[in-house]
């Protein structure tokens, strides 16, 4: 699945589900700001990894290039970078 | 490391009786949401019983186990994680004092909770290059009910520590598994991620600081994130993960669906389930429903694993189990054993007994 919205909205939304997926039980009936850190949230580095391979698939993301200080700190982060690739690459 | 030729010959597991996760939320040791995240039953607790007593009892029943005797063995490796006894003082010369005698090599060593693998790793190449050398021990000991480490708080993401004690003897005639492969990787630019800010000198434990891993690690991520090197440790834990688990595979020559069970580290479920994912394994095809009983055994979650999956009829000849972890360094392993025969007289689950 490819998505190409670019609502940060929207993508937040996506990003929050797809966390949801890959963290089953504990954050199911939590609401996750998207401005709280993976730390705080204590998504651990695996976890992560997942959630970084699904953005990669869904949103085109080359996180080999990803050097932003910040970046995969939150879902508001990651959510930024799409945003702002897209726009890049649209432009 | 390809290993035609090095066969498990004996195994023995000293775990102490379980306190139950539910008694340490009723005593605030832990908290009711932390422990439902994490998912654990109970930890193995020793009290004051000494580690390298737990690795006798272990080395004996694995000793016995083999049918060999402590003159067939010419190499021990003893590990641990965490202190064993006095400082200036080895626990290997214990083991060889009250079992295996003096002829021989005891030598302690050190990789974290990745031990058990690199002290076979070493006694493989040890056996094959010592044709007179029929057989090596190797045993892992741990007694974290200490000042300086807290077992129900060790740190953010880290599983609760249960003590305990594996023995396995490897040995170059056939036993009742074969090692088929043994892999290592190392990935150094996330040393810094087990010790965070703390300065290497004094160390910790001179000082009276308490380990916190999850503080350090959460040091690590937040100077990663502000120098913008995440991302890129991050994959690179992946892809060392992956690398070193798939070279085990291919030098054991199966494939993952060969695989009848993962056995992993002690770690919470949802880290268990993330990293297993990773791997392309699922929860139920690993021994974390037996982990969640006894917590994190430093060096032995796997031979404690294995022991326990014998125990209890789960392996039958033929069947090929993944071993596989990562502790600080980070160090990377990944072995692949195949099962050569299940005895009847394995099936015994490993207890508090001989002491």
């Amino acid at each position: 699945m490819v998505t190409e919205n670019t609502d940060p909205a929207q993508v937040i939304a996506r990003l929050d589900a797809i966390l949801r997926e890959i963290w089953d039980p504990p954050l199911a009936d939590v609401p996750v700001r998207s401005d709280a850190s993976f730390l705080s949230l204590g998504v651990d580095s695996l976890t992560l990894v997942l959630l970084l391979d699904r953005v990669a698939s869904e949103f085109h993301i080359d996180w080999d290039a990803e050097t932003s200080p910040g970046a995969a700190s939150s879902l508001r982060s990651i959510s930024d970078l799409v945003v702002r690739r897209h726009s890049h690459n649209a432009a | 490391m390809r290993t035609r030729g090095i066969y498990l010959a004996g195994l023995g597991v000293f775990l102490p009786a379980a306190r139950s996760v539910d008694s340490a939320v009723e005593q605030g040791l832990v908290t009711a949401g932390r422990a439902a995240e994490y998912g654990l039953s109970g930890v193995t607790v020793a009290g004051r019983l000494a580690a390298p007593e737990m690795a006798l009892a272990a080395a004996r029943e694995a000793l016995k186990d083999s049918g060999m005797s402590a003159e067939d063995i010419g190499l021990l490796l003893y590990t641990g994680v965490w202190h064993q006894g006095p400082d200036g003082w080895g626990p290997q010369a214990y083991l060889q004092r009250h079992l295996l005698g003096d002829d021989l090599l005891a030598v302690e060593i050190r990789n974290g909770c990745n031990g058990t693998f690199s002290a076979l790793e070493l006694a493989a190449g040890y056996l094959k290059a010592s044709p007179g050398i029929p057989a090596a021990l190797v045993t892992a000991s741990d007694n974290f009910g200490t000042r300086l480490i807290d077992r129900w708080n060790p740190g953010d993401g880290v599983s609760y520590l249960g003590d305990g004690a594996s023995a396995v003897v490897l040995s170059t005639a056939p036993g009742f598994a074969e090692l088929r492969s043994l892999c290592s990787a190392t990935f150094s630019e996330m040393e810094e991620a087990h010790r965070g800010g703390e300065p290497l000198f004094p160390p910790n434990a001179t000082t009276g600081t308490a380990l916190d891993y999850g503080a350090r690690a959460a040091s690590f991520q937040r100077k990663a994130e502000d120098d913008g090197s995440w991302v890129r440790l991050l994959l690179g834990h992946q892809k060392h993960t992956l690398e070193c688990t798939g070279r085990a595979l291919v030098e054991a020559g199966v494939t993952a669906g060969d695989i009848r069970r993962v056995l992993i580290h002690g770690m919470p479920r949802q880290a268990a389930a993330s990293y297993l994912k990773v791997l392309g394994f699922s929860l139920e095809q690993s021994t974390w429903d037996f982990s969640r009983t006894v917590g994190h055994l430093g060096a032995s979650d796997h031979m404690a694993a294995l022991h326990h999956l014998l125990s209890t009829g789960s392996l039958g000849a033929g069947d090929h189990v993944l071993l596989c972890g990562f502790s600080p360094g980070v160090t990377y392993k990944a072995a692949v054993v195949r099962i050569l025969s299940t005895d009847p007289t394995r099936k015994h689950e490993a207890q508090a007994n001989g002491l």
